[in-house]
């Protein structure tokens, strides 16, 4: 039975965003096709799609159940079938050189994952996060319960975290690994959480330290973040402090994954329209490509396929973050289109490309808004 | 913590404890301001942070959170979106890259070490951990309660002190409580007369008591540095055992079958749903 709660704890945390993040290898140069960057962006993935399930069956007033059916099927659906396609044109992925950094980077991981094992946190919003989780997975239903004290849901300020579908998926998970919530929360998820963010980090590296004689500072940079993380309790809220101490709750995965994987992304952006290089995929061509393209017409191939280049994935992506970010805390509804339009704002400003914040904003807020309206309509209780 | 903050400053400086980590970030952005010449990482990491600090003090901007949102205490989480770990590091980092002979990098390089492991605050020393003695990282004393008082699929009652009041419900959604850690947070609750019997020094057990069986609540949790002004056992709850500083007291009048059998347990006890 441990054997196969371990296996698939593996699958869903490892194997299915794997599997879901190599269908994004295509759109990115090989550069960025790291085993972190797929995964990280394969678990986010799986987050939106478990968000979308979960809204829909809240407000279509479907159980727990449902959420467990419908969603194990979009992520079989996702995992196995878009990857055999995605194996079928995937780019080479970069492995990590292994070396004295790499070493030393995972020790640090290691030492980090072994703490968060060591110590439980003394932490009241767990009353909520895992109260919730464990009530879902009890009782079957979605905000019936009080998670303070199992007793009916009196009022609406029960609802107000009704957006963020963290505790339902830590609810999930525990039902398909029949492993308890808290225990999952506290060991599994929360060592997973802090390694992969220090992955997120390990990427930005990769960005910051690009050419080829510094690539080595690399892992020297991902270890001293991570090192200063362990010597940042300067108070309790320090994003640090959320990091470290409480990795599954949905506040500290803003700050663990979201935010990193944000700054990672206006930076490739930024590089990217800065060199004017972007991603090549090839496209299957048909008769209207070739009347958009006369250079086609006449080729004995113009039924194959031809590379087209996409500078577009960046913002669906950020689209993806969004709705990643509203899963795990409703105040990302804020939080992050602020920080997003800020980073738009700069690196259009850094590469002159207005295309960038225009773009952002687009693909910004267009969730956003749909989040806020729901947020005022059923989540906003004025004490 | 948060209740009496005024100001956006106020807040900056109880998010920067000693300040140590954030002069090391000022100085990091002074540094990568002045010597950074890819201007795509100064705009994502120097801008950007910089305008979110100038926004978190600008006083309209605070005003309207603080004030008009009403989230005074949550407002030091905008404070997340400036990334000071990474900057810190990557100026570190970037210097250290700009020098040429090895032994010159190690002259440099382990003085900041030493200076982030002095100015820093250790983590793993902080209060807000506690050593792990189970599997589900929460206080031995309030697993080995509920182990006790958990019956078999069925809901049972309990009333928890306040220092536990959030670690019942981690462990089983099967013990339902008459105020949970929401009263906490917020001052209120249903059952705001048991909670305050529950807080005073000196318990009046015969008022706790009934409100506890009014309640048909099974079990109350009391920390043994509570004064009981009188015995339980008058008053239809028996003693059950010691539980490290906890004393668990049961009550004898309370349904604690399975539902199937309780309209039969109504009936041999003469007793009214």
């Amino acid at each position: 039975m441990i054997v196969l709660s371990v296996l698939v704890t593996i699958l869903y945390l490892l194997v299915v965003p794997f599997c879901i993040g190599i269908n994004f290898t295509r759109f990115f140069d090989k550069k960025y096709n790291t085993i972190g960057n797929i995964l990280t962006i394969g678990f986010i993935t799986e987050l939106v799609i478990f968000q979308l399930v979960y809204l829909f069956a809240y407000f279509g007033k479907s159980n727990f159940l449902y959420i467990c059916n419908i969603f194990t099927i979009a992520i079989v659906f996702c995992s196995i079938g878009f990857s055999i396609k995605a194996f079928q044109s995937v780019k080479q992925i970069t492995l990590p050189k292994i070396g004295i950094g790499f070493f030393v980077f995972v020790i640090i991981n290691i030492l980090m994952v072994v703490m968060r094992n060591l110590y439980g946190v003394n932490d009241g919003d767990d009353a909520y996060v895992l109260g919730n989780a464990l009530t879902v997975l009890t009782n079957g239903d979605l905000f019936r319960t009080d998670y303070y004290t199992g007793l009916a849901i009196s009022s609406k300020s029960y609802l107000r975290h009704l957006l963020a579908s963290n505790p339902i998926f830590i609810a999930y998970l525990a039902n398909m690994t029949k492993i308890h919530p808290t225990i999952l929360a506290h060991r599994v998820l929360g060592s997973f959480y802090i390694v992969l963010h220090n992955v997120i980090i390990l990427n930005i590296a990769r960005l910051l330290f690009d050419k080829d004689e510094e690539k080595e500072y690399g892992y020297l940079f991902a270890s001293l973040v991570a090192f200063i993380t362990m010597w940042d309790f300067h108070s309790y809220l320090t994003d640090s402090t959320f990091i470290l101490t409480r990795a599954w709750q949905g506040k500290s995965m803003f700050c663990s994954i979201i935010i990193p994987f944000t700054i990672e992304m206006f930076l490739i952006i930024g590089r990217d329209y800065a060199k004017g290089e972007f991603p090549e995929i090839p496209r299957y061509s048909n008769k209207l490509l070739s009347i958009i393209n006369p250079k086609l017409n006449g080729d004995s191939n113009k039924y194959r396929y031809h590379k087209v280049t996409v500078k577009d994935i960046y913002y669906p992506i950020i689209t993806y973050l969004c709705i990643a970010s509203v899963a795990m805390t409703p105040g990302a509804i804020v939080l992050f289109s602020i920080f997003v339009f800020i980073l738009a704002l700069w690196t259009s400003i850094a590469t002159k490309k207005a295309e960038i914040m225009v773009k952002t904003l687009l693909f910004l807020l267009v969730p956003m808004i749909v989040f806020g309206i729901i947020y005022f309509k059923y989540c906003r209780i004025l004490y | 913590m948060l209740e009496n903050i005024q100001t956006p400053i106020e807040i900056l400086k109880l998010y920067s404890g000693n300040a140590t980590f954030m002069l090391m970030f000022i100085i990091a952005l002074v540094y990568l301001w002045c010597f950074e010449k890819d201007k795509v990482k100064k705009a994502v990491l120097v801008f950007a942070s910089v305008t979110a600090l100038v926004l978190f003090v600008f006083p309209p901007f605070a005003y309207i959170f603080m004030e008009k949102a009403g989230e005074a205490s949550t407002y030091y989480r905008f404070l997340w979106l400036v990334p000071s770990t990474i900057v810190s590091a990557y100026a570190i980092v970037r210097i250290i890259s700009r020098i040429k002979k090895v032994y010159i990098k190690f002259i440099v390089f382990i003085p900041i070490i030493v200076c982030i492991m002095i100015g820093g605050v250790y983590m793993y020393d902080a209060p807000v951990f506690i050593k792990s003695s189970n599997a589900y990282q929460i206080p031995d004393d309030v697993k080995e309660i509920c182990d006790e008082i958990i019956s078999e699929n069925r809901e049972v009652g309990a009333v928890f002190p306040e220092e536990i009041l959030q670690y019942p419900r981690l462990y089983s959604a099967y013990i339902v409580m008459p105020y949970g850690f929401e009263t906490l947070q917020f001052g209120k609750g249903d059952a705001e007369e048991i909670h305050n019997e529950m807080v005073k020094e000196t318990i009046d057990v015969k008022t706790l008591a009934n409100l506890c069986e009014e309640r048909k609540l099974h079990y109350i949790i009391l920390n043994q540095n509570r004064i009981l002004d009188d015995d339980f056992s008058k008053y239809n709850f028996e003693f059950v055992g010691h539980y490290g500083n906890y004393d668990l007291y049961k009550s004898t009048t309370a349904f604690f079958g399975q539902w199937e059998d309780y309209e039969d347990w109504l009936k041999e006890n003469g007793k009214e749903d």
